[in-house]
């Protein structure tokens, strides 16, 4: 990973690049960190609330998002040299790996492993028989369609869409006057 | 600050402008329970709809949203043309209107994706959810992964 930062700073302007940044890493570590601290602070706990485990499912897939997009740079950047792709895609911990260990350094595995896709979702690109994974953001989406109150949304559903623009109007003032009556308060 | 949607649609239609609906307005009128605070629309690069787009904001005292007050910033037709996308106030509230969209293109390549809706006794286009979807996704912000779950969510329920 560290080589392939530092390639980035030589070749800014590389798909590769392009796909990690410093900021990444540092999020990534970040995520890490705030599910140890989860892990940690449960200890024995068998039960979570249903806001803990929101977080740590967002978190988790904030790692995964973050291991799909490490694995699509080197599939990019080391395009060329099979040993490093392969040893630098067998840091990645499979999904479930990670679910339940994701503050545990990296477990090896074996190139076989790497042929399948942390998500499931990857898509072989280039006849090559690594994965490329072509939808990254998708565990974190699906995360946070977890979250989502579909009532709310059939309750929508059901209106006309002048309906739904003036309810959104509507919201705007609340929010407006929300906004006013904050500023005042502070003043 | 919030958009009067009944006035800023009778402006655009009423002088003709051809326009598309997109962003978070957009997310609203497929059923998004999200609040957005402004309105955007990608409009057609023509001289000629450039013009018409002049024309009807122009009564709204258009100006560069979060610039400094007293910038020799003119509303015309050559402004537009010069230009690309211009993120405004108007006394109608917040207008976004956008030459080209990340992942989506100009009026053009959108209007293959876009339904016509019709509110407040107008007609116009808006785009479809599944292009919303794609145009949220090209751009790949970190805020928008909380509104591409909630339109994926409206496209499952739709199609229930």
């Amino acid at each position: 990973m560290l080589a392939l930062l530092a390639g980035r700073g030589s070749h800014p302007g590389s798909a590769a690049a392009r796909l990690i940044t410093p900021g990444d890493v540092k999020r990534a570590k970040v995520s890490v960190a705030q599910l140890s601290e989860i892990k940690s602070r449960n200890g024995a706990r068998r039960t979570t609330t249903a806001e803990q485990a929101r977080t740590r499912d967002v978190l988790h897939a904030a790692v995964e998002q973050f291991s799909d997009r490490f694995g699509a740079a080197v599939d990019l950047a080391f395009e060329d040299a099979d040993g490093t792709r392969v040893a630098l895609l067998s840091l990645i911990p499979r999904r479930k790996e990670r679910r339940t260990a994701a503050a545990k350094p990296p477990a090896t595995s074996t190139p076989e492993d790497v042929g399948s896709t942390p998500t499931g979702r990857g898509s072989f690109l280039r006849g090559s028989s690594l994965p490329c994974y072509a939808e990254p953001m998708d565990p974190v989406i699906e995360a946070y369609k977890k979250g989502i109150d579909r009532t709310l949304l059939r309750e929508n559903l059901k209106l006309t869409v002048e309906q739904r623009l003036r309810n959104l109007m509507e919201l705007q003032k609340l929010a407006d006057e929300l906004h006013r009556a904050g500023a005042g308060k502070r003043r | 600050m919030s958009v009067d949607y009944a006035r800023f649609f009778q402006a655009l239609c009423g002088a003709g402008v051809e326009f598309i609906l997109v962003g978070g307005t957009a997310a609203n009128v497929h059923g998004s329970a999200r609040l957005t605070q402004d309105v955007d629309v990608v409009y057609r690069r023509t001289r000629e709809n450039a013009a018409r787009l002049v024309s009807a904001l122009g009564p709204f005292s258009p100006y560069l949203r979060g610039a400094p007050p007293g910038l020799p910033f003119r509303w015309d037709a050559e402004t537009i043309w010069n230009g690309l996308n211009f993120t405004l106030t108007t006394s109608l509230g917040p207008v976004d209107a956008l030459g080209e969209i990340a992942g989506g293109g100009g009026y053009d390549q959108l209007l293959p994706h876009s339904i016509e809706i019709e509110a407040f006794g107008q007609r116009m286009r808006c785009l479809d959810l599944p292009k919303l979807i794609a145009v949220k996704r090209a751009a790949g912000r970190p805020k928008d992964l909380e509104v591409i779950a909630e339109l994926e969510a409206l496209a499952e329920e739709a199609d229930r």
